[in-house]
C-alpha cells in the first residue's frame, strides 16, 4: 500500500520525523536508522535527511575518512594518522559527505576530537588540526549546498575562532560555505577582522 | 463554488473553504466568477467530501505560505484532527495524495504527521508488516547500509 505514496511525499514524513525528533535525538536517530532498513526506496528517500546535519560522534568521523584518496591517506598515515578501521570510498552505499546541510563546526570539531582521543596517542593537537582540516576539504569536494553555518555556541567565548579560522584562510575549504543561506553566530565575539571579512566575502547568499 | 469529482459526482461549497486549497484558489482567481464546475478527475467523492470535511472545520485558520516551509510542523494533533485521521490506511494515503494536489499544506502535513506516528517506535518488519512493504534489499546490502550508519544506535 506504501509503494503507491510517492518519494517526495514520504520525504516529507522523514523530514517530520526528524525535524520534531531534534529535541530528542537519540529516539530520532533509531526512527530514522528503522526506516533506512526497510526498503531500497525508503533507504533512498530517508538517507539524505539522516546526514542533514553532523552528530558528534567518532564513528561519523570513520565514514567521512573512507573519502580520502589514497594519496591523501597515505600523507595523513604519515603524520600520525591511523586508518586501519577506515574502510574505502568505493565500498561504501552512499556519498555521505555530499547530503550534509547543517554544519555545526562546534559538533563537526568535537567529533573530530573524540575521534582522536580514541585513535591517536597523546598529545593530540596536532592529529586533530589535520584531520579537521582534511575533513573540511572532504566536505568541500563532496557537498556543494550546504544551507547552514553554525558557530555560536552561548558557553563558548570565540565563536569556535580557531576552527573558523582553519575553514576560512585557505579557498579550497572557502568553497564550502558559499552556498550558505543562513549564519548563526555573536558578531561580538569575532575578534579577528580578517576572520570577519573572508566570511563576508565567502557567504553572499545569506538570506536575511 | 462546484467542483466535480472522479466519479462525476458535485460538490457546491463556499470560496472560503475552497480556498483553502492553493490549486482551487488560484484556478478561481484566473477564471473569476463563474457557474462551470471544477473537475478533479484526481480525487474520488468519499475523499473528496473528507477534504471538504477538512477545509470546513479549518476555514478561518490563518492561511500558512509556503514560504514558511522552513518552519517545523507542530509535533502535537488537537482532538478533531485526531479523529479525524482516525481512518483505514488506503484513506489516509488517498488523502494524503489529494492534499497534495490540491495543494493544502496543513492537511498534508497532518496526514503526513500520523503516518509518521506510525512508523515511530517500530523495527523495519514492524513497518513493513503495517505498510505492507517488500523487502528489496540483498542481504549484503541490507548489512552494508546497517553498518555505515551504526552511528544512529549509539547512546
Amino acid at each position: 500500500m506504501c509503494e503507491k505514496l510517492p518519494s517526495e511525499i514520504l520525504r516529507h514524513v522523514f523530514k517530520i520525523i526528524y525535524e520534531n525528533g531534534l529535541n530528542d535525538r537519540a529516539e530520532m536517530l533509531e526512527d530514522l536508522y528503522t526506516c533506512i532498513q526497510v526498503n531500497k526506496r525508503w533507504c533512498e528517500t530517508a538517507m539524505p535527511i539522516l546526514w542533514s546535519n553532523i552528530i558528534p560522534s567518532a564513528s561519523v568521523i570513520n565514514v567521512y575518512m573512507s573519502f580520502f584518496t589514497p594519496d591523501e591517506r597515505n600523507e595523513l598515515i604519515y603524520k600520525g594518522i591511523p586508518f586501519q578501521k577506515i574502510s574505502t570510498k568505493s565500498s561504501l552505499t552512499f556519498c555521505y559527505p555530499s547530503f550534509l546541510r547543517v554544519l555545526n563546526l562546534h559538533e563537526f570539531s568535537s567529533a573530530i576530537f573524540h575521534w582522536c582521543l580514541q585513535e591517536c596517542r597523546q598529545p593530540i593537537s596536532i592529529q586533530y588540526n589535520i584531520l579537521l582540516r582534511g575533513l573540511l576539504v572532504i566536505l568541500a569536494r563532496h557537498c556543494k549546498t550546504l544551507q547552514q553555518l553554525h558557530l555560536d555556541r552561548r558557553l563558548l567565548l570565540d565563536n569556535m575562532h580557531h576552527e573558523l579560522w582553519l575553514l576560512l584562510h585557505e579557498l579550497t575549504t572557502r568553497n564550502l560555505i558559499t552556498s550558505v543561506r543562513k549564519l548563526c553566530l555573536d558578531v561580538r565575539k569575532i575578534i579577528n577582522e580578517d576572520c570577519l571579512r573572508l566570511l563576508c566575502e565567502s557567504c553572499r547568499h545569506l538570506v536575511s | 463554488v462546484k467542483l466535480t469529482s472522479s466519479e462525476g459526482t458535485e460538490f457546491i461549497i463556499d470560496r472560503k473553504v475552497a480556498e483553502k486549497s492553493v490549486l482551487l484558489k488560484n484556478m478561481l482567481e484566473d477564471v473569476g466568477e463563474s457557474d462551470m464546475a471544477i473537475p478533479l478527475p484526481n480525487v474520488t467523492g468519499p475523499i473528496l467530501n473528507k477534504v471538504i470535511d477538512y477545509c470546513t472545520h479549518h476555514r478561518d485558520d490563518p492561511f500558512v505560505s509556503q514560504e514558511d516551509d522552513s518552519k517545523k510542523v507542530s509535533d502535537d494533533i488537537d482532538d478533531w484532527d485526531a479523529e479525524f485521521c482516525k481512518v483505514d490506511q488506503g484513506t489516509l494515503f488517498e488523502l494524503i495524495l489529494s492534499a497534495n494536489y490540491l495543494d493544502i499544506k496543513p492537511l498534508l502535513d497532518l496526514t503526513c504527521k500520523t503516518v509518521a506516528n506510525m512508523i515511530k517506535g517500530k523495527t523495519p518488519d514492524e513497518i513493513r508488516k503495517t505498510f505492507n512493504i517488500t523487502n528489496d534489499f540483498t542481504p549484503e546490502e541490507e548489512e552494508h547500509v546497517r553498518k555505515e550508519n551504526e552511528w544512529c544506535e549509539e547512546r
